[in-house]
């Protein structure tokens, strides 16, 4: 341990062995939490339509419009190994040729630091809903529900759903004038 | 985000070092480390973080499921989008196609470790630190050697 090149080697090792250390802290501290909080989530407004599906494949399908209100408190769930929150607003209803669909509306990231109280009104959606065919007219069962991924310094990416769940439904008749 | 993969064939965990674009900021960076699994029966369900291959290319994308539309028999077709790209995939996809299913999956994210990966990208962008990195790594064998040689 006699040369400036050697002294720098074993510092540098130490160095890496403790960060090591902290990161798998960091992991093991947090891997079995609970991130789940309670969700408020009201729908204002709904509507349906039938076009060509313009964002893929150029089908008539139904398109929904809902609008929408959001109030969570997040301030629970960061903790020193949270980096960020993605949340995001799914809706998840079946039809007659799908058992299973799952659309995303909306979504936001929330970082450490930013304000953790969420309280949105009359959001519209951010992603426009359309069905795989005409799935959605008359559908009188679907669950909304704002779920995040937690994103953590090191360690699990868990997806947790907040409790918390809106059941809504589309009217029998499509909408032919331009509002919304 | 194009990622560098190392998914060994048989083994059902692989993992991701040095993602290359930042299509998924602010949660990953150039440079971490992503731990995939990829378990076959394990449901693709939105907000989940995938790894695809587009047919016909060889890099891999990690990006967020958006949509999914599930038979009753199983069959899947989805839609993916990246954190930091304000359209979905369907630019990426191959002419025509307009969905993603459960053959064009690698993986999916389970866990995460940041700037693992920082040293690979640097050895790849400048191949100069890799000359650098084995040279010291020699004079300290060297001194190593020399130091037990004269013990004897």
């Amino acid at each position: 341990m006699n040369t400036v090149l050697s002294r720098a080697n074993s510092l540098f090792a130490f160095s890496l062995s403790v960060m090591a250390a902290l990161t798998f802290g960091c992991f093991i501290t947090t891997a079995f939490k609970d991130r789940s909080i309670p969700v408020d989530i009201h729908v204002s407004k709904v509507m349906i339509k039938n076009v060509d599906d313009f964002t893929g494949p150029r089908e008539r399908s139904d398109l929904g419009f809902v609008t929408f209100d959001i109030s969570a408190n997040l301030q629970p769930i960061f903790d020193w190994n949270v980096k960020e929150l993605f949340l995001y607003l799914t809706a998840e209803y079946s039809t007659k040729s799908n058992a299973l669909n799952q659309v995303v509306l909306w979504d936001k990231i929330v970082l450490r630091g930013d304000n953790t109280k969420l309280n949105l009104k009359d959001v519209k959606s951010k992603y426009y809903f359309f069905d795989d065919g005409n799935g959605l007219r008359a559908n009188k069962n679907i669950t909304l529900t704002l779920s995040w991924n937690v994103v953590p310094n090191a360690g699990i990416l868990p997806l947790v759903m907040g409790s918390g769940h809106k059941s809504m439904a589309f009217p029998e008749t499509y909408e032919t004038s331009k509002s919304y | 985000m194009y990622v560098f993969v190392h998914v060994p064939r048989q083994s059902r965990l692989g993992y991701i070092a040095t993602q290359e674009i930042g299509s998924m900021e602010p949660a990953f960076h150039r440079g971490d480390l992503l731990f995939l699994t990829n378990r076959v029966e394990d449901p693709i369900r939105v907000g989940e973080i995938v790894v695809f291959r587009i047919e016909g290319r060889e890099i891999p994308i990690v990006h967020r499921v958006l949509k999914i539309h599930e038979k009753e028999n199983g069959d899947i077709k989805f839609l993916t989008k990246g954190d930091n790209n304000s359209v979905d995939d369907r630019g990426l996809y191959k002419q025509g196609q307009h969905w993603l299913e459960k053959k064009d999956v690698v993986g999916r994210a389970r866990g995460f470790v940041p700037y693992i990966g920082i040293v690979t990208i640097l050895m790849n962008d400048y191949p100069k630190f890799k000359v650098c990195n084995v040279s010291c790594l020699n004079d300290e064998l060297f001194n190593a050697v020399r130091e037990h040689a004269s013990l004897l």
